[in-house]
């Protein structure tokens, strides 16, 4: 056992937990394979992004702004050719140097923006700049030469104009004036004016000869100039298109960069798809195919089982396989079936005798009889068991109920069912069978029992028995239980057959005990219940002796109801312990009244078998007997012979100590029952008295009358005093005068009466004797 | 603002100095470092060395004659080595290296005779002499042109090499040759350059080389104007008139920086003076897309056997030219 567990456990460490665990571990692996692609797509997809964003920003805010110091530079160059003095021309020089500072810093910048990409335009930009840069200094070179031109004409001409000569020849301060401003075509003419205004030779006209060569020099300055700038402006628009062709690849290998990120965004999203989606379709895969197909169809499967099981069917196939917690929870189901199987069993079965109890009866009863056919429901009682139990012991009657159980068995056929339903009440299903077999049956189950136990105190065992047949009387087995339980009450209160057939009619009768026992309360407190007296009289003398009480119940609404009726139900119920005492107590009193008036006959009081259960019954008597100060000899008590049948030793010792006080005893009914000569020898009676049922069908047998008169004869031999009951004829009153019977009893005498019509009674009859039954 | 820069970056060095061992620092000539010419040729002998070396180099852009003398005297606290590039630190190097005698300095162009200072000369009458051969082989008059900028030893170091060119590539071939004037500035007087090649046009010339710094432009601009072949100086000068360029005498300002800064961090540093020439790559001759159509095989075949014969020292070019040349005076019409 403890390896098959350790082998479970083994097992079930690679369980559904473990499984689930692996499953969602592995969607969980791929949620971050995911992540990671995510991210690394992002980074991928963000790389690009700094890419344009460091890389090519960078180029393209240079190579705009390049560009842009390009554009500044070229708009300052003209202002060195249009400045109008030396001074601004130094002036604008600064600023043209500035603004080629800064364009050389833009440009460098670009450069080295671009120095990180190899095969682009920059060089040509480079050199195109130094170009313009070369040109530019020409042309600043070309200015200063001109200013410098100009400001030796200025010189030449002021020398001009203050020389002697000026004085005489005002054309020559006109020529030296006009020589400065004299545009180039002019020269040549100027030039071959000179021998016109000063002589060739003098100072005067090689001053000016050579301010006409400086003022040539000057415009060919100025032209050497302009044309520099048309350089720099054709080199200008050059750079222009070069920067914009830049420009346009970098935008143009902007795109390539963009198709890159776009196409690693791609992939990445592509890889991103495959992995979410594998993820996606493992978890799918995992609720569908273990958790939804595997699991949950085994757990269903189980469910499935476990219901057939709730349902009773405890054959029911418990799905196995599989090494997990549905496994286990599969075996827990099988050790709670076989559980569920016991408890059902013991809930079918009786423990102590292993018959099927009351539950087990009725289901498999009423399976019989759903399966058609006709039988005998047997309902059998035993006699005064409780008794039995109540004198010598739990164990003793259970060890009285197994071996009822035994003998049933015994007895029993193939297809009988047996059943104990409880206390001493047990039952017999006999299919297959009609009213004759049952009773057949019956009676072979009450010899069974009658058989004395082995090593048992208790006397043999006698059943009362009630048989239903089905399907007529019941067609389900707690009907049939009903009904046959009726029966059997019927057959035990009947104290001459102790096998009773039910009929509808029983149940009538039933019902009408019912009512009584809840009536016979509430009828002694309020006093319906009164005794009548029978007179007993001296066959020999015809003297009134005595006197037996009988109880009579008058209902308000039901009337007079006959004490056949009502006794047996008092003491089934318990209640003839009080009534007992009642009747007890009321005729010593009445005896009393009567002593008291001078009438003094022997007071009768019949006792119920259950009442010498009572271990304090001799106490009781003793009581009444005080406190009404009627005196033992008076008094005495009937009994029956059921009276043996419980708890024979201890009943004897009471009724010896009855005896012994002064007490009569009388047993009463004799005929009846077991009436067994065999008793009186044993028991302490002072009397025996003949039921009246014997004495009226005394005259239809012969053999009756013998043994009526043996009754008498053996009675007399053991010194009992013999009372006939129920003598109504003559001819009965002549047979038990002439067999010596002591005293009669009956309508012939005397019908009971109440205790005022008692004197009168006697008064009518003459005086009254005392001569005691049995004394 | 920019002394605290300076400052800032002085002090930086100083301190990274000791952890990163051997450092140096480079001086550039006024113009900034991408000038195009001279400076970005040094540049690039640093960004050679750097990336060869794996050097930690300190870079200074003077922007006038003011800033030599501090920025100087912040390179040599902070530097193992100091190159300053141009002749027109030979004054306050001579200063700042007698007041740093422990610094290792180097001066390109110029000769500053001190114990720690290493003088980086360059031949360049050999890359004039390839120069010479080219524009003979070019000319169909035979008479060459040269203009000079400052009347220099360094200007007639290219006129010399340009004649004993011409005349080793062509016997007939004559060299008419001016200078611009006695000064500094007649390295930067664009018209003047013009004015003499307009002349030098006018008597006949039909290749004229130009080492006069920016004066050369007024040169190749009056060549370009009137259909003639001029040759650059320096840098590659051949796209600057793309047509009428034939070639430029290219000095490798670069290669000699790379070269100062390399020995120093292998502890090969000398004092004295270390001249390149054609051999040790400080001077070249530029034949490049701008040129291409002007510089005949028969040229190119010259050029490259001239260039073995001086590199391996079958052929001596001379410092000197053949006579003085007179120098146009500025305004001289």
């Amino acid at each position: 056992m403890g390896e098959t567990a350790g082998h479970r456990h083994a097992a079930s460490r690679f369980g559904i937990s473990a499984k689930l665990w692996l499953a969602f571990g592995a969607v969980a692996a791929m949620t971050v394979l995911a992540s990671f692609v995510a991210l690394r797509t992002f980074d991928i997809a963000g790389g690009a992004i700094d890419k344009i964003a460091q890389r090519r920003l960078p180029v393209m805010v240079a190579l705009t702004r390049m560009t842009q110091q390009g554009n500044l530079l070229l708009a300052t160059v003209p202002s060195l050719i249009y400045a109008p003095s030396l001074e601004a021309l130094q002036t604008n020089e600064r600023n043209v140097a500035a603004a080629e500072e800064a364009f050389i810093t833009a440009q460098a910048e670009a450069h080295k923006a671009l120095a990180t990409v190899s095969g682009t335009g920059i060089d040509a930009v480079g050199e195109l700049s130094s170009r313009i840069g070369a040109h530019l200094q020409i042309l600043q070179s070309a200015m200063e030469h001109r200013w410098m031109l100009m400001e030796q004409q200025q010189a030449l001409g002021e020398r001009l104009q203050n020389s002697a000569l000026a004085h005489k020849q005002p054309a020559l301060a006109g020529i030296s004036g006009h020589i400065p401003h004299a545009p180039l075509q002019h020269l040549p003419m100027l030039t071959e004016g000179i021998p016109n205004i000063v002589p060739e030779g003098s100072p005067e006209a090689a001053d000016l000869h050579r301010m006409i060569a400086l003022r040539r020099g000057e415009i060919s300055m100025l032209t050497m100039a302009t044309s520099q700038l048309d350089h720099i402006r054709r080199l200008g628009g050059m750079l222009d298109a070069e920067t914009g062709r830049l420009i346009e690849s970098w935008q143009s290998s902007g795109a390539d960069d963009r198709t890159e990120v776009i196409a690693s965004l791609k992939n990445g999203r592509s890889i991103l798809l495959v992995t979410s989606g594998t993820a996606v379709l493992a978890a799918l895969g995992i609720a569908w195919f273990y958790v939804g197909r595997r699991v949950t169809r085994r757990i269903s499967a189980l469910t499935a089982s476990m219901l057939t099981i709730a349902d009773g069917d405890y054959d029911a196939r418990i799905p196995e396989g599989g090494n997990d917690e549905v496994t286990r929870m599969a075996s827990a189901l099988a050790v709670f079936r076989d559980a569920m199987r016991r408890l059902a069993l013991l809930a079918r079965c009786d423990p102590l005798t292993g018959l099927l109890n009351r539950n087990g009866l009725a289901e498999r009863g009423d399976a019989l009889l759903a399966a058609g056919g006709a039988g005998a429901l047997i309902y059998l009682n035993l006699a005064a068991f409780k008794d039995i139990n109540d004198t010598f012991g739990h164990d003793t009657g259970d060890r009285i109920l197994v071996e009822v159980a035994n003998r049933l068995r015994a007895v029993a056929g193939e297809a009988w069912m047996l059943a104990r339903l409880g206390g001493d009440d047990f039952a017999a299903l006999i299919p297959g069978c009609d009213a004759a077999a049952a009773e057949a049956q019956a009676l072979r189950i009450q010899a069974a029992l009658a058989q004395p136990p082995d090593d048992s105190p208790v006397p043999d065992l006698r059943a009362a028995i009630g048989i239903a047949l089905y399907p007529r009387y019941g067609a389900v087995t707690a009907a049939l239980l009903q009904h046959a339980d009726m029966a059997m009450n019927v057959a035990r209160t009947a104290a001459e057959a102790s096998l009773r057939f039910y009929e509808p009619a029983l149940g009538t009768a039933a019902l009408h005990r019912k009512a009584i026992r809840a009536e016979l309360r509430k009828g002694l407190d309020e006093g319906q219940f009164r005794l009548v007296y029978q007179p007993k009289v001296e066959i020999a003398s015809g003297r009134v002796v005595g006197v037996e009480s009988l109880l009579r119940w008058t209902h308000p609404e039901k009337g007079a109801i006959p004490p056949a009726d009502f006794i047996p139900v008092a003491e089934r119920s318990g209640f003839i312990q009080a009534l007992g005492a009642w009747v007890l107590a009321e005729s010593c009193r009445q005896a009393r009244l009567w002593r008291d008036e001078g009438i003094a006959l022997s007071m009768a009081v019949n006792f119920s078998a259950s009442q010498f259960l009572r271990a304090d019954v001799v106490a009781e008597v003793e009581r009444v007997l005080a406190e009404t100060g009627l005196p033992p000899q008076h008094l005495e008590i009937e009994i029956t012979e059921s009276v043996f049948l419980r708890g024979e030793a201890e009943v004897l010792q009471r009724l010896r100590e009855l005896r012994a006080f002064g007490i009569g005893l009388a047993l009463d009914d004799f005929g009846t029952g077991y009436s067994s000569l065999s008793y009186l020898k044993r028991l302490p009676v002072s009397c025996l008295k003949i039921d009246q049922s014997f004495v009226r069908d005394m005259f239809s047998s012969a053999t009756d009358t013998r043994i009526t008169a043996e009754i008498i004869r053996m009675a007399h031999e053991l010194g009992l005093t013999v009372v006939a009951e129920g003598i109504e004829e003559d001819r009965q009153f002549a047979f038990f005068r002439d067999a010596g019977c002591d005293i009669g009893q009956g309508f012939l005498f005397a019908r009971p009466m109440e205790a005022q019509s008692l004197a009168p009674f006697l008064a009518a009859r003459g005086a009254a004797g005392a001569p005691r039954c049995g004394a | 603002m920019r002394r605290l820069i300076l400052a800032a970056l002085a002090l930086w060095c100083a301190l990274a100095a000791p952890a990163f061992g051997f450092s140096a620092a480079v001086l550039y000539n006024v113009g900034g470092k991408l000038d195009k010419s001279f400076n970005e040729s040094a540049f690039h002998g640093v960004a050679a060395a750097r990336a060869e070396k794996h050097l930690r180099i300190a870079e200074y852009e003077p922007q006038g004659n003011a800033d030599r003398i501090p920025m100087l005297r912040l390179a040599a606290a902070s530097a193992d080595i100091v190159v300053a590039v141009g002749f027109a630190y030979r004054d306050s190097l001579d200063l700042v290296a007698r007041e740093y005698p422990k610094t290792r300095f180097a001066i390109v162009d110029e000769i500053v005779t001190l114990p720690n200072v290493q003088s980086i000369r360059f031949r360049e009458q050999e890359g004039a002499f390839l120069a010479g051969v080219a524009a003979a082989l070019a000319s169909k008059s035979h008479l060459l042109g040269f203009v000079g900028g400052m009347d220099s030893a360094l200007v007639r170091r290219f006129q010399a090499g340009y004649e004993q060119g011409a005349r080793q590539a062509d016997p007939r071939a004559r060299v008419l040759a001016r200078m611009i004037g006695p000064g500094v500035e007649a390295f930067s007087d664009p018209v003047a350059g013009f004015l003499l090649a307009e002349e030098e046009i006018a008597a006949g010339a039909d290749v004229l080389f130009a080492a006069a710094g920016a004066s050369g432009l007024g040169v190749y601009q009056k060549a370009a104007d009137a259909g003639k072949l001029a040759i650059g100086v320096d840098s590659d000068q051949t796209y600057l008139f793309p047509g009428t360029m034939l070639t430029s005498v290219v000095k490798n300002v670069g290669a000699a920086v790379a070269h100062v800064l390399k020995a120093a961090a292998e502890g090969a540093w000398s004092n004295g003076t270390k001249s390149f020439g054609l051999k040790e790559g400080g001077l070249s001759l530029a034949f490049g897309p701008h040129n291409a159509a002007l510089v005949s095989p028969a040229i190119a075949a010259a050029v490259e056997a001239a260039r073995l014969a001086i590199v391996e020292d079958r052929l001596r070019v001379t410092e000197t030219p053949s006579a003085a040349v007179p120098s146009a005076i500025r305004g001289d019409f």
